[in-house]
């Protein structure tokens, strides 16, 4: 069985850390975050959170960017290099 | 933390400045017209390139000659909120301190006396903030205390909320309060050391307070019967998308780390009801007045007391 994108983990990890009323598959994911689906700094809080818990990996602060949030796909892109770098 | 001799019955109000000056006195005003209580103003300035220093030097003039004494405290660069509350709070003389930021305007004239009856009522009471109210009529509710969800999420417990919700006019402990408008006794903030550095230059260190107060057996009380103008989020500058992001991570991180032993065994709001909701505020320049009440408002009692 083939392993569930990345991009679709976090679909999901957004519609149930945000309380988002849309099915997980109707994120877009060159959409903004932030005008599409109302991401505040509270709920990226909580989306660091929940990377943590469904990758387990964590954040330093020296690479934290806003950029990285912007949408699914660059948030993918960031968790696959955190992945990656161990 | 340095614990001095206090003056029993003064209170020592302690604001921070850091820029705004379009707020700073819009609202510092507002105060000299609260109610006979023998209370001192401690303003700590944050590095302000603004005017504010200098328009805070004539206001020391004006509150002065108004019978309010009023102590100014320059910091060349931002120290951070913790830092200088804390410098603030050594400075004042007051057994008991009110932190209030410069984004909060007089609504109720007798709050001084109000918070300090809920404090002097009981001695397990540490902390008591008002019922804080959007400056925009009808002037909904901006904060009536503050829960925290068992994994740590915040809510403002009423935000937008009609001011007169009989669910928001019942005087409670509550979990934290906001550092917009807090009375807190002075033993019991020297007692718990203050505001935590580490939460500088801002960001969760309020609520981090109040659960070190909570976590030495004090209780923090929200009172309806005081109610204060709060124009959210100004007192500190951010991106205009998403206002001190990364420091609400960092410092919201470090929060629930130190602190989820004891909520996640509270009885705190549930996770969905924490969704933080954009609302319209309001600017400045809407705002073109900010009445003053000046009878206590009613307050309910919780049921079954």
């Amino acid at each position: 069985m083939a392993e569930e994108r990345i991009e679709d983990r976090l679909k999901r990890l957004i519609v149930r850390r945000l309380f988002l009323k849309i099915a997980p598959e109707a994120i877009g994911e060159h959409v903004s975050l932030i005008d599409g689906y109302g991401v505040d700094s509270v709920s990226l809080l909580e989306l660091v959170v929940g990377l943590e818990e469904e990758f387990g990996m964590s954040i330093p602060d020296e690479e934290f960017s806003l950029k990285h949030f912007e949408t699914v796909s660059a948030l993918a892109a960031f968790v696959r290099v955190r992945l990656a770098a161990g | 933390m340095r614990t001095h001799a206090t003056g029993s019955g003064l209170v020592s109000v302690v604001t921070l400045t850091h820029n705004k000056l379009e707020h700073t006195r819009r609202c510092l005003p507002s105060l000299l017209g609260t109610a006979a209580e023998p209370w001192e103003l401690v303003v700590v300035d944050n590095g302000s390139t603004d005017g504010t220093p200098a328009w805070l030097a004539g206001f020391k003039r004006t509150a002065e000659g108004a019978g309010v004494a009023v102590k100014l405290i320059r910091n060349d660069r931002n120290a951070g909120c913790s830092t200088a509350r804390n410098r603030g709070a050594a400075a004042g003389a007051g057994a008991r301190l009110v932190f209030l930021d410069n984004d909060v305007a007089l609504r109720s004239r007798r709050w001084l006396a109000a918070l300090g009856a809920t404090l002097a009522a009981d001695r397990a009471v540490a902390a008591v903030g008002p019922k804080l109210v959007y400056p925009l009529a009808p002037h909904a509710i901006q904060c009536a205390g503050v829960g925290i969800s068992r994994s740590g999420r915040v809510l403002f417990r009423g935000r937008g909320e009609p001011r007169d919700t009989p669910a928001f006019n019942v005087k409670r402990d509550v979990q934290c309060l906001i550092s917009a408008c807090v009375m807190v006794r002075r033993d019991a903030f020297e007692e718990a050391g203050g505001f935590d550095e580490a939460f500088n230059p801002v960001e969760y260190e309020d609520f981090d307070l109040c659960y070190r107060i909570r976590s030495r057996g004090h209780r923090i009380v929200y009172d309806p019967s005081v109610e204060m103008y709060h124009f959210e989020s100004v007192t500190t500058a951010g991106t205009p998308a998403l206002p001190n992001t990364g420091l609400i991570i960092r410092h919201g991180l470090l929060f629930k780390q130190r602190w989820r032993h004891m909520f996640a065994n509270e009885d705190g709001p549930a996770d969905e009801e924490t969704r933080w909701r954009r609302r319209r505020t309001g600017e400045l320049a809407e705002v073109t007045e900010l009445p003053v009440i000046d009878t206590a408002r009613h307050v309910g009692v919780p049921a079954g007391e």
